[in-house]
């Protein structure tokens, strides 16, 4: 199995791809298999498309409601930043069908977003801006009776863009341990999956809906092969990261499982033929998925060019005389090419592909993603034994010297502005005593320099009495000692850090794909691409929508 | 307000943080706070206490004057639980003897602390009767077990892990806890159904603290803090 040492440093966590595991497709997998019925009841909105709708989603024990409130916004007000103070829509995931006083009150708080209040009946809460880039193009397309240019769906990949998704009783909402023992949301971001789902089939309906109104004569309906190949987007900042360090028991779950899932399929000592089939399409598929991946940051489009020769290398290789896909551990060996013949994003694709192979064995590893442990302190640990743990497990953190001003450039904080998180330079802004605890690899010397002045058999409580301080770290210590995952091997206060590696993992996770640096801060993504609407699930394979490719023109 | 349990850690966190508690000892208060809210105790009430107390000095830090008893590092003033309930924490399983902790200003948090710290998964808050058999806060793991049962307030050594001794009287608040609510096991849904009542003075106070961890607004923090354009979008 692959070691923390290699999965969890940033330059791989940064080419992460989903997989089946993905937290989008556990949740349309239960869709299909629990028949849930999915139906708009109401959709009140005007002409341009301003109003209010509600989408009921009834699964085999409950029904809960997507409350839709769309309103006007100027161009110069529509940005994806924390910062911004309204949306083109605004969403309330609710628990259940909402009375009209319900619908009204979240007329008027769901708009505020984070200034509005919330209750526990309100279980996720989110925003969305049109994609100025593609909105008004299939509008327009669709009122003129033609369908949108595939090229231009290609190019964006969803009509509307999420900028939060807020869950787990902020604002007031449901805290997440009220929903734990209901199995549609046991496994990690049910709901904010849930919301994000029916978030997009309002998008297309919006669309449909404006256009009709803009033109009742002429107006086509988008064809469905269009449709699925649109999800919705997100656009992503600081705020992410922080996550994949304050939850290391959860992280460790996630990465552990992935990494067990993958040496599931390593192990097979023979491929099926039908397995081997799969894996020719899914290779000749992923080469369209990637050659539809558009973005404009420099570096991440040098990774994708390399990675599309990468896999016609791969292509080429397994197609050849040599073929491994007949011998003995095939899908080893297929993981053993890319290592030394590919880059990290193709590793990190085959990665992916693999784990696609075999349904039956990985999907009941899906339960294993989700926990909500909390390593106690052991305070009886000796000084000893706590050097030893750093040195064995934090052996990473010594790669950085901190009295080397690159090892210490910046700092991470929250803003007095809508509490955005941010960076910034150590050297030049103030506030550095206000920084995150994320410095994890700085702390975590501090602390063995500390230790050093204490006897090997001193009890670790004893420390802490004397320097309360080191408290956060020793907690840490220990509990990455037992989830080894779950610690980013990375100095994130370091020059040349990039955040953008930790949020796509993390956003991998979830299910994104076409990755849209516009930073080393920031990235957009796409959600949903491919995955079918409610309409579909009982017919298509529903499972069946990893990398999707554009839709050919007919 | 009503706000979340998740609401009134993060609030807690926060607060204590910039009030400058250290992080580890700020999310043991945040936790233990959680913890008292979801049973429909002043989680928040307590915990702006022990932080007014030890911003104002009237509590302190702690050390040991004996084995096994905790009392306040200055003489005549009293423990700070948002200390003593990591020593204790930290001690458990060396100590393997009841403590005692010498005029904790915060009893009631202390022992929420210390029960949310010994949890897995099976601590309850334990209220069998009026009358008798278990009253009060009780971790039912490892025999950890803290009881309010009997007429020596906060003391009651014996089967105990810890001993809480007070020259003083409890507020009516903890004692009230401690000593003589039947109704606390059924608050736990009414929690869950209508969040948590969390005072405006606390809240003023929560915010205040809190405010102190954030970094006022800047141009170079609003253009490039975030890595993306004070507008983006596309």
């Amino acid at each position: 199995m692959r070691l923390p040492s290699e999965v969890m440093r940033p330059e791989r966590m940064g080419a992460a791809f989903p997989t089946r595991l993905s937290f989008m497709r556990s949740l349309v997998r239960r869709l299909h298999r629990e028949q849930w019925q999915i139906e708009s009841t109401a959709f009140d909105l005007d002409d341009q498309g301003y109003g209010h709708a509600i989408y009921a989603a009834r699964g085999p024990h409950r029904t809960y409601s997507l409350m839709v409130f769309s309103n006007p916004l100027r161009d110069d007000q529509r940005t994806d930043r924390v910062i911004a103070e309204s949306w083109d829509a605004c969403f309330v995931l609710f628990d259940g069908l909402p009375t009209s006083a319900e619908v009204k009150r979240l007329a008027v708080q769901a708009p505020r977003q984070e200034g509005g209040r919330f209750c526990p009946s309100d279980l996720i809460l989110s925003r969305a801006n049109r994609s100025v880039r593609l909105y008004e193009h299939v509008r327009d397309a669709l009122a003129e009776g033609r369908q949108p240019d595939i090229a231009r769906l290609a190019e964006v990949g969803y009509l509307m863009r999420t900028t939060a998704v807020y869950g787990n009783g902020k604002f007031g909402t449901c805290d997440r341990e009220r929903l734990t023992d209901r199995p549609e949301f046991a496994g990690p971001f049910q709901a904010e999956m849930l919301i994000v789902y029916l978030i997009r089939c309002f998008t297309l309906d919006h669309v449909e809906h404006v256009a009709r109104c803009q033109s009742p004569d002429t107006f086509v309906p988008m064809a469905g092969e269009n449709k699925r190949f649109l999800g919705i987007g997100n656009a992503t900042g600081l705020g992410m990261a922080p996550f994949l360090i304050t939850h290391p028991e959860l992280i460790h779950y996630w990465a552990n499982t992935r990494e067990i899932a993958l040496q599931k399929v390593r192990s097979t000592q023979w491929a099926q033929g039908q397995v081997r089939q799969r894996f020719y399409e899914l290779l000749q598929r992923v080469k369209g998925h990637v050659a539809d991946w558009c973005v404009a940051d420099e570096v991440q489009r040098r990774r994708i060019d390399e990675l599309s020769s990468d896999l016609v290398r791969l292509c080429a290789w397994v197609d050849s005389e040599t073929s491994p896909l007949e011998r003995e551990t095939p899908w080893d060996a297929v993981y053993c090419w890319a290592v030394t013949e590919a880059s990290i994003e193709c590793q990190e694709l085959v990665v992916s592909l693999l784990i696609e192979l075999y349904p039956g064995e990985i999907d009941p590893l899906e339960k294993c993603l989700a926990t909500d442990v909390r390593t106690p302190l052991d305070g009886s640990m000796q000084i000893g034994t706590l050097r030893n743990v750093i040195e064995q497990v934090y052996a990473w953190t010594f790669e950085s010297d901190f009295n080397d001003r690159d090892a210490n450039t910046y700092f991470w904080y929250y803003s007095e502005d809508k509490m955005e998180p941010r960076l910034g330079f150590r050297d030049n802004e103030a506030g550095t005593e206000r920084e995150m605890p994320i410095a994890v690899a700085r702390d975590v010397q501090r602390l063995y320099q500390c230790l050093s002045s204490f006897s090997v058999v001193t009890p670790v409580a004893t420390l802490l009495m004397q320097y309360p301080v080191h408290r956060h770290t020793v907690g840490r210590v220990q509990t990455i000692a037992q989830y080894p995952y779950g610690e980013v091997q990375a100095n994130l206060i370091a020059l040349g850090s990039r955040p953008i590696d930790l949020l796509r993992w993390k956003l991998a996770f979830f299910g994104a794909s076409k990755f849209d640096p516009k930073s080393n801060l920031w990235t957009r993504i796409t959600l949903y691409q491919g995955a079918p609407f409610p309409c579909d699930l009982p017919q298509l394979d529903a499972d069946d929508w990893c990398f999707p490719v554009r839709p050919r023109v007919a | 307000m009503q706000a979340s349990l998740a609401e009134a850690e993060s609030l807690v966190l926060k607060a204590a943080v910039g009030a400058g508690l250290e992080p580890g000892l700020a999310s043991l208060s945040a936790r233990a706070t959680r913890w008292l809210c979801q049973y429909g105790l002043p989680g928040t009430r307590l915990v702006v206490r022990a932080l007014t107390n030890w911003l104002e000095r009237r509590s302190v830090g702690v050390k040991w004057t004996e084995e096994r008893k905790l009392c306040a590092v200055t003489e005549n003033q009293m423990v700070s639980v948002l200390y003593a309930g990591a020593v204790v924490i930290d001690h458990r399983s060396l100590v393997r003897a009841p403590m005692t902790v010498t005029s904790p200003d915060e009893p009631l948090l202390l022992l929420a602390m210390v029960a949310h710290a010994m949890g897995d998964g099976s601590v309850k808050v334990a209220w069998s009767d009026s009358s008798g058999t278990r009253q009060g806060l009780q971790v039912d793991n490892d025999g950890c077990t803290f009881l309010g049962v009997g007429n020596c307030p906060l003391h009651r050594p014996g089967t105990l892990d810890l001993c809480l001794t007070c020259d003083w009287n409890p507020p009516a608040i903890t004692g009230s806890v401690l000593w003589n609510d039947a109704a606390l096991v059924h608050r736990q849904e009414s929690v869950y159904k209508n969040g948590v009542g969390i005072e405006q003075a606390e809240l003023l106070f929560l915010h205040q603290w809190g405010a102190k961890t954030l970094i006022p607004d800047s141009d170079i923090s609003r253009e490039k803090g975030a890595g993306a354009g004070r507008i983006d979008t596309d």
